[in-house]
């Protein structure tokens, strides 16, 4: 949300600082300044604020309030948001304004406003507007703009021509429609509560006006309305009709009702200010329940144990200063305070801690640790499942981790992130079946021929959530039989775990998948009640590789070469021809004849190149072989 | 470049990093403990203060479980969700030890995966994990929560880090604050990790929110908490410098093997 210097400036004493000081403190204490923007002779920041400071710093007061209390600054108000008689003219007769439910509309005041003159807004008004990013209309429309981004209040001014009758906030019948002022038709529901009056549907109560009400060139006498609504029924409807305003937007977050009768001064006050001859009615003011002020009792002491911290009672009392909270009384450090109307979110003594916290400042904790004398437990399935975890590691099986959500299982999603991905596994076959091909896939840039994978996650029945254990082996040729491999590493887990039955069963035999219910493989063990480091619980040092997502290509190489040479003169040779696309060279075949009485060896290996930033073609990756190919012959190997 | 083909499999990384961080914890004091990754509508929301109409109950963030609904507490229809965070092993936790009279303080932490419905890049994913801490004592303080934040990431990244608070909202705590790390790369300097602040945010931590305590049955007038959360994924990829968030769950062993 965008905030203009001088705007906040015109509600504070002390000459602000630099923005890089605005920006650190804001940033620590408050709000995240997402940009500071530099404008000739001025400064736009544009600030994340917390959804629970909507009520307040949603206006340039509330955020300059904010940084009064950062700073310790002094707060000065603009004098306009109170009521002036000035104008009043007993002859214009008063709107007439009606709530039909209370809680959907808490409060709502109108005036009418005589003798003005629709034009262009001053040089100021437009200014300001344009530079937090609103179209200058014509002056009424901009001041009530202006008065919604000054107090976070909201404000509507309807031409008096166009009302016929009572102002009257209700829901809506089924029958009834809205044109918008974009020329949108809406239809309306009973749920939606509208401005109406006598004869028409005017708007969509503190989303948006309609076509027929707004303010013409030749308008010259207004109505104004300054209403509040339920945050909750305009969330709603916002959602409901899909528009959302940046009337909405404070409606729904909750404001406080005495913003009302400001808007509504300080929108009269402009109007008088900008249109001389303008001549206003009484106001009205329907307010069926007014806000309770919010009030918090805490200690000092309650406050210190809160933060961890030692604050004084002269620290406590600057503090709340500050930030304009009023001390209503303080007997021995137990303190009854009233903190603003617009602070809808300050009623716990825990808010009240956060304010301290945060304009004291955070860094000023000094940080300490409990004293628990104790080492903490692993959870029972975490426990067996990282002894599992080491066997199968120590065997040779690598740990992944896939999907919990795919195309089959029983448990369904209302909406997923693709229409193949509504469904939660019920098993962790299709997920470790997938993995194993596309491992085997990359095999050759693994080094590996045979893939060894396990996989824990959580499954999902029709009535339960279990966690499950999966384990899958397979060669890039599908031939080995691995299922004897995997009977004795199976073996194993029930040998260290000490239990009978597996609770696992075949998922499928080739490629070979077995599946295991591991939560009762584990039933009948006992709690673990002490903490044992596992092999794995010290990050191992990696300086990561990035994966290209380019394919690689492999060729093998099978020469004889005389017996004296060895693998490693052959892998060295190779290094000699330098080719930085080369990825691996895995030798994975070697053995030795005698042919008339000569003993030669021969050795088979893969060379496997890939580059980071395109695909390799055949053609390139041949020329690539030749030095290699030249090379051998020249030591007079016999290529096969 | 010959990598010998070994005999060893290796650990995947989440599972490396869940097992330093339940080290970290066990050496402070604190258990690690699960729970559902399929959830009530209470255990994720409710309990925590998230209002029914709160934005993060969205059907695009959240998943939702079709045809399944139970009774709340209030008696009010409810609905089954992945969780959306390992928060609600707060509550089941605090409901635990109130069920089984177990002895205050109560020090967890709580790894596991969670879940949102949002569209996935190098940086987002709908699956990942988080670890969650939580302390329940009458000694609780936000200093004390700054201490085991400043141990847990100086033991996870191996060198001596502070951490700074910045005021944040989240309905289940209360005051909240969002959590930068020092980077632990460049020790403060700047560098291209912290985009040259020497600040890296990190997560989202406060005090308990004392209806959260209510809502699991502990008396808030006796009792205060902390709590802080983390994505494990984000910290393995600053660590390491891993650049795609979705390697780590498409099960490619040119991953794995790294580590
Ligand atoms: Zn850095």
């Amino acid at each position: 949300m965008k905030f203009l210097k001088s705007w906040l400036q015109d509600y504070i004493v002390e000459i602000l600082p630099e923005d890089a000081a605005i920006k650190d403190a804001l940033n620590k204490k408050a709000f995240e300044v997402e940009e500071v923007i530099p404008v000739s002779g001025d400064t736009i920041y544009d600030i994340k604020v917390l959804p629970n400071r909507a009520h307040d710093a949603f206006g340039h007061r509330g955020m300059a309030r904010e940084i009064v209390a950062d700073f310790a600054y002094t707060f000065k108000e603009d004098l306009r948001i109170l009521k002036n008689d000035s104008f009043l003219s007993p002859t214009i007769t008063t709107p007439v304004v009606a709530i039909d439910d209370a809680q959907s509309c808490t409060r709502f005041m109108s005036i009418r406003i005589d003798e003005i003159t629709v034009g262009d807004s001053p040089d100021w008004l437009k200014k300001r507007l344009e530079s937090i990013g609103q179209r200058s209309i014509n002056n009424i429309v901009d001041i009530t703009n202006y008065v919604q981004f000054s107090l976070n209040k909201p404000m509507h001014a309807y031409d008096a021509r166009s009302i016929k009758g009572t102002l009257h906030a209700r829901f809506a019948k089924a029958s009834e429609s809205l044109t918008t002022l974009d020329d949108k038709e809406l239809k309306l529901d009973e749920k939606t509560l509208v401005i109406t009056d006598d004869e028409k549907v005017l708007g969509l109560a503190g989303i948006k006006g309609g076509k027929f009400s707004g303010i013409k060139s030749d308008t010259t006498s207004v109505i104004l309305e300054s209403a509040n609504f339920s945050p909750t029924l305009i969330r709603k409807t916002s959602q409901a009709y899909d528009i959302r305003t940046d009337a909405s937007k404070r409606f729904e977050n909750g404001i406080a009702n005495s913003l009302i009768e400001e808007g509504l001064h300080m929108t009269a006050n402009l109007i008088k200010e900008i249109c001389p001859d303008a001549k206003a009615s009484a106001g009205v003011d329907i307010y069926p329940n007014k806000d309770l002020p919010g009030k918090v009792r805490f200690s000092l002491n309650e406050i210190n144990k809160i933060l961890g911290a030692n604050y004084t009672s002269r620290d406590i009392v600057d503090t709340l200063k500050r930030l304009a909270f009023n001390i209503v009384s303080n007997e021995a450090d137990n303190y009854f305070i009233e903190v603003p109307s617009e602070r809808l979110d300050i009623r716990i003594k825990e808010d009240v801690a956060e304010e301290i916290g945060r304009i004291i400042g955070y860094e000023k904790l000094v940080p300490v640790l409990p004293k628990l004398n104790r080492q903490g437990i692993l959870n029972k399935r975490t426990y067996y499942a990282n002894k599992v975890r080491e066997i199968l590691i120590t065997n040779g099986f690598s740990e992944v981790i896939t999907y919990t959500f795919g195309n089959s299982g029983i448990v369904e999603l209302v909406k997923g992130t693709a229409t193949d991905k509504e469904k939660l596994r019920s098993s962790l076959g299709e997920g470790i079946t997938s993995a194993l091909s596309l491992n085997l896939y990359n095999a050759p840039l693994l080094g590996q021929d045979t893939i060894k994978i396990f996989e824990f996650g959580n499954v999902f029945t029709k009535e339960a959530e279990e966690f499950h254990l999966a384990i899958a082996l397979d060669d890039s040729n599908h031939k080995t039989n691995f299922s004897q491999e995997s009977s004795l590493v199976l073996a194993e887990i029930k040998r260290t775990l000490g239990v009978e039955d597996l609770h696992g069963n075949t998922v499928s035999a080739k490629p070979h998948v077995v599946e295991i219910d591991f939560d009762s493989l584990i039933d009948t063990l006992k709690e673990p009640n002490t903490y044992e480091p596992t092999t794995f619980s010290n990050l191992p040092v990696v300086s990561y590789k990035s994966i290209p997502p380019y394919p690689f290509v492999a060729r093998d190489i099978a020469m004889w070469v005389p017996d004296n040479i060895t693998w490693e003169d052959i892998h060295n040779l190779t290094l000699e021809i330098h080719n930085h696309l080369i990825n691996r060279i895995d030798l994975f075949d070697t053995f030795s004849k005698e042919k008339e009485g000569v003993k030669r060896t021969s050795y088979a290996f893969r060379l496997v190149f890939q580059a980071s930033d395109r695909t390799l073609t055949d053609e390139e990756v041949n020329k690539m072989m030749e030095p290699y190919y030249e090379l051998f012959k020249s030591k007079g190997f016999e290529i096969r | 470049m010959l990598q010998c083909s070994f005999m060893k499999g290796h650990t995947h990384p989440i599972t490396l990093a869940i097992a330093k961080i339940s080290d970290i914890f066990s050496k402070m004091g604190f258990d690690t403990v699960d729970g559902p990754e399929l959830e009530d509508e209470w255990h994720n929301f409710d309990a925590l203060n998230i209002p029914a109409d709160h934005p993060s109950r969205d059907m695009q963030d959240t998943f939702w479980i079709k045809d399944r609904k139970t009774k709340n507490k209030d008696g009010e229809d409810s609905g089954y969700v992945l969780r959306t965070h390992t928060s609600n092993l707060q509550i089941h936790t605090m409901e635990k030890y109130v069920r089984e009279g177990k002895e205050f303080p109560i020090a967890i932490c709580c790894p596991g995966k969670v879940f949102r419905n949002e569209a996935t890049d190098a940086t987002h994913e709908a699956q990942f994990h988080q670890v969650e801490m939580l302390y329940v004592a009458k000694d609780a303080s936000l200093a004390m929560m700054i201490g085991i934040i400043e141990k847990f990431f100086s033991e996870f990244f191996g060198s001596n880090l502070t951490i700074r608070l910045r005021s944040s909202y989240f309905p289940f705590v209360e005051p909240g604050n969002e959590i930068d790390m020092q980077c632990f790369k460049c020790a403060g300097t700047g560098c291209n990790i912290c985009k040259q602040t020497g600040w890296i945010e990190i997560g989202g931590a406060g005090m308990v929110h004392p209806k959260v305590l209510d809502a699991s049955g502990i008396d808030s007038k006796e009792y205060r908490g902390f709590a802080f959360g983390c994505g494990i994924d984000r910290m393995l990829m600053l660590k390491y410098g891993i650049d795609d968030v979705r390697l780590l769950y498409n099960g490619d062993l040119r991953l794995v093997n790294q580590f």
